[in-house]
């Protein structure tokens, strides 16, 4: 497939940054399913960009005891498995061992999800790789090899621009006495045009309503991977997760008995300590920039704000750091990212509290493209990301939230891990509502959140101004500006995160189907302003112009909206209908959400009962994806209707399917301006 | 015959002060007999025909003949509509400000000391409400959770 170029720095002076996805080049030379067992099924994905020396393997169920016996006993270099241990041998294997290290509070659930049976080999590094990885899969003890397929950024700059120093006049009215907040359009958008001359007010995922009912909950953490975050920045210190007995523990010890030692904020998944990757300049801030998106102190006089960042009072919710990337500052590349890096940081997060997954990161648009071909290849990630989803670690839902950036390839289809239908994909939006030059849009993208467009302030101000990018915390201990589906990603972890502290607040609960359905339909319409076209600055430099009806139902249901969503945890909605004799072809997309973009209805479903109350003879159907009905009574009951929240591609790439539950109240008349008497 | 006749006094007394609605009240607490009384005061919507609609409404009726009307029912957020109403023989009906009648005319009685109001359409004696004396919380009268109903785009075709 061909790999599209992202986006980097125009002048290498000033320190440009683009965007955010780390992307793996995945061909899909996938292997074929795991249902007939011949070794070449049991491959999983192809060596291209594994790491070297590194395999992962699947053991069954029958051999994983004995295997875990001779394991321990070895000292982690033998399986007791004769024909697979001469293999080790031949390979000058190094070590053999879990892949998920044992927890032992979690350990049963761990079994139970099978995760115990991963192994990650580790051998001479010049050994041929598929050599290696058909051997193994010719044991009938192995049920899949797969290799540890590596990310790499395409582009290896990633750096962000540090704040403007033009003061903004800002409205003075807002909440909180965080000096950053006037830079923060993407949270409260008053429509300044010094940022961006045809910047629109209302362009933001709306702080400002919604933080007069709820600003965060320290019982929440949301956990970040992604590069580390820099724990002892001044506007992130007291919203970070911190792990007790470690801090007060021992050096080189695992206080706590969770598999890791050290692990005070989190860990570096990378190079496997507690000792998180932080330089001190701003490289490497993406994992700083998006913590600070959704848990930056508030209302501290210090920085800027964060969408679930708290009142001042040390109410944030917390960050946990799940460092995935590193910056290498001797190649100025970014490592890490491979399967088993980006697998047990997943566990991790599930293990040790987390109730969301914050991702920025993810393959490039199109070298996945159906949801078997990610399950298969990407398999223990996968199998990790579900075990979180099955997680519950707070009080106000079961299981855990997985958010992804939707990438930005330019290209018609999100990237994976996002796209798959069970996660939420994130495309991004710029400060006058258009959707970002930048960010993958149509099947599988679920929503749309502000994620900046830095080309629309450097144009205008020749390449000077970033400030219609997203403004947040850096590794430098300062503020600035990145763009990206990165930067749109934890806008909606920060909502989800309010959202789960105002419900914390309320004593509600909510399975996690029933949280998705309500942050995908608290949005607002984004379909009006894909229309003619705007400017950006291409890969090669040069001003180019884009056409924006393209984007038209194409960003998912709409663009977040956090006050809808915080009042739309209250409690459900209601749909008016008039009784009649006759079957009625009623529309009920102008409830669903506050967005014009067609959701695609595929059933409504009544109890019985209610069928009985409201004279409901039949079935009600769908038919031209609008509601058939035949209610001869009034009279209220509820109703569920699915439907899917995103496009799918008709070819293994689906968007999300969501039921919401609404009150359905029959009455002989309606006042037609939709007010009750 | 003297102690029958004060007898009969005192009741033409107590009938007179509660006025003669004796319509039946379908909704509310079973025993509670119907009133004549006051719409005057700010009330809170505590079912609808005899379910729970998901819907919460407030409505605050002065005596200037104005009303507030504050709703949660379409939208997750409470929207406010104002208007003029009157109330005359028991039958309270009214339009809002942008011109639109109210869908319906209502019969309205009380419970015995006007904490509770029964509002029932005249074209459907099915269609009830129940309201009980109350206060608007001050997240909805600050606004805070509010929007006006011209914030929307007016997209009444599905109202009809």
């Amino acid at each position: 497939m061909k790999r599209i170029k992202f986006l980097y720095g125009i002048f290498c002076t000033s320190a440009l940054l683009i965007s955010v996805s780390c992307v793996k080049d995945m061909t899909e030379e996938v292997v074929s399913s795991k249902n007939d067992n011949t070794p070449s099924s049991k491959l999983i994905s192809t060596s291209t960009n594994a790491v070297e020396g590194q395999l992962l393997v699947y053991f069954d169920d029958e051999a994983i005891e004995s295997i875990e016996s001779s394991v321990t006993r070895s000292g982690n270099t033998r399986t007791g498995i004769n024909k697979f241990d001469n293999i080790l041998d031949r390979i000058g294997v190094k070590s053999i061992q879990r892949l998920f290290p044992v927890t032992a509070k979690h350990e049963e659930r761990t079994r139970q999800a099978g995760l115990h049976k991963w192994y990650i080999v580790s051998f001479d590094e010049s050994v041929d790789l598929d050599k290696a990885a058909a051997d193994m899969a010719e044991i009938s003890e192995v049920s899949y090899v797969q290799f540890n397929t590596r990310l790499s950024l395409i582009d290896g700059n990633q750096s962000a621009r540090e704040q403007e120093a033009v003061p903004l006049s800002g409205s003075g009215d807002e909440q909180f006495n965080d000096p950053g907040l006037v830079y923060q359009w993407h949270y409260i958008n008053n429509g300044n045009t010094e940022i961006y001359s045809k910047i629109k007010a209302g362009a933001d995922v709306n702080c400002k309503e919604a933080w007069k009912l709820c600003t965060g909950d320290p019982r929440i953490v949301v956990a970040i991977v992604d590069d580390a975050v820099k724990y002892d920045h001044p506007d992130l210190a007291a919203n970070m997760w911190t792990n007790e007995a470690e801090i007060n523990g021992s050096d080189n010890s695992d206080d706590d008995g969770n598999g890791y030692s050290d692990d005070k904020y989190g860990y570096n998944f990378v190079l496997n300590t507690g000792k998180l990757d932080l330089r001190a300049n701003f490289d490497a801030s993406h994992g700083t920039h998006v913590a600070g998106t959704v848990s930056a102190v508030n209302n501290n006089g210090e920085g800027g704000c964060g969408i679930a960042g708290g009142s001042g009072n040390n109410d944030g919710v917390k960050l946990m750091s799940c460092q995935i990337f590193r910056y290498n500052p001797a190649t100025g590349k970014t490592e890490g990212g491979s399967v088993d890096v980006v697998s047990r940081a997943i566990k991790y997060a599930a293990d040790n509290g987390a109730s969301i997954i914050q991702c920025s990161f993810g393959i490039t648009a199109g070298n996945v493209t159906s949801d078997s071909t990610y399950s298969t290849v990407y398999s223990a990630e996968k199998q990790a990301v579900d075990y979180f989803a099955s997680t519950s670690n707070c009080e106000a839902l079961e299981g855990g939230l997985t958010i992804f950036a939707a990438g930005n390839d330019m290209i018609g289809m999100s990237g994976y891990p996002g796209a798959y239908t069970d996660f939420i994909s994130v495309t991004a939006m710029s400060c006058d509502y258009t959707p970002a030059y930048y960010t993958n849009y149509g099947p599988a993208c679920n929503i749309a959140a502000p994620g900046g467009d830095e080309c629309q302030s450097l144009l205008e101000t020749a390449y000077r101004s970033s400030m219609s990018a997203v403004y947040s915390t850096l590794t430098n201990g300062r503020y600035g500006y990145m763009q990206g589906t990165s930067m749109a990603c934890p806008h909606v972890s920060g909502v989800a995160a309010l959202g789960l502290s105002y419900a914390l607040q309320l004593g509600k609960k909510f399975t996690r189907k029933e949280f998705y359905t309500m942050l995908l339909t608290s949005v607002n319409d984004i379909d009006q302003y894909c229309t003619g076209t705007k400017q950006y600055i291409n890969n090669v430099g040069s001003v180019s112009t884009l056409n924006l009806s393209q984007y038209k139902g194409q960003m998912g249901t709409g663009y977040l909206d956090a006050f809808r969503m915080l009042m739309n945890i209250r409690g459900i909605t209601c749909i008016p209908i008039v009784p009649k004799n006759d079957i009625q072809t009623f529309d009920v997309q102008p409830y669903l959400s506050n967005s014009d973009t067609e959701l695609k209805i595929s059933k409504v479903e009544i109890s019985k009962e209610d069928m009985e109350k409201l004279g409901i003879t039949q079935n009600i159907t769908i038919f031209n994806n609008k509601m058939l009905i035949k209610c001869t009574k009034t009279g209220s009951a509820i109703i569920k209707i699915t439907f899917t929240a995103g496009t799918n591609s008709n070819n293994g790439m689906n968007g999300m399917s969501v039921t919401k539950e609404f009150a359905l109240v029959s009455r002989n008349s309606h006042a037609n301006n939709g007010g009750w008497l | 015959m003297k102690y029958i006749k004060s007898i009969l006094v005192v009741l033409a007394c107590g009938l007179a002060l509660v006025g003669c609605s004796k319509s039946s009240n379908g909704g509310g607490d079973d025993g509670d007999i119907s009133y004549g009384g006051s719409v005057i005061g700010t009330w809170h919507m505590v079912s609808w025909s005899n379910v729970e609609t998901g819907a919460d409404i407030y409505l605050a009726i002065e005596e200037d003949g104005s009303f507030t009307l504050y709703q949660r029912y379409t939208e997750p957020f409470y929207q406010k509509f104002e208007g003029t109403y009157s109330y005359n023989d028991s039958v309270l009906s009214g339009s809002y400000d942008d011109g639109v009648a109210w869908a319906d005319s209502y019969n309205v009685s009380f419970n015995a000391d006007n904490t509770k109001m029964t509002m029932v359409r005249a074209s459907d004696q099915n269609d009830i409400s129940v309201y009980e004396k109350s206060t608007i919380p001050d997240e909805i009268l600050s606004g805070m959770i509010v929007r006006s109903s011209i914030d929307f785009d007016g997209d009444s075709v599905r109202f009809l």
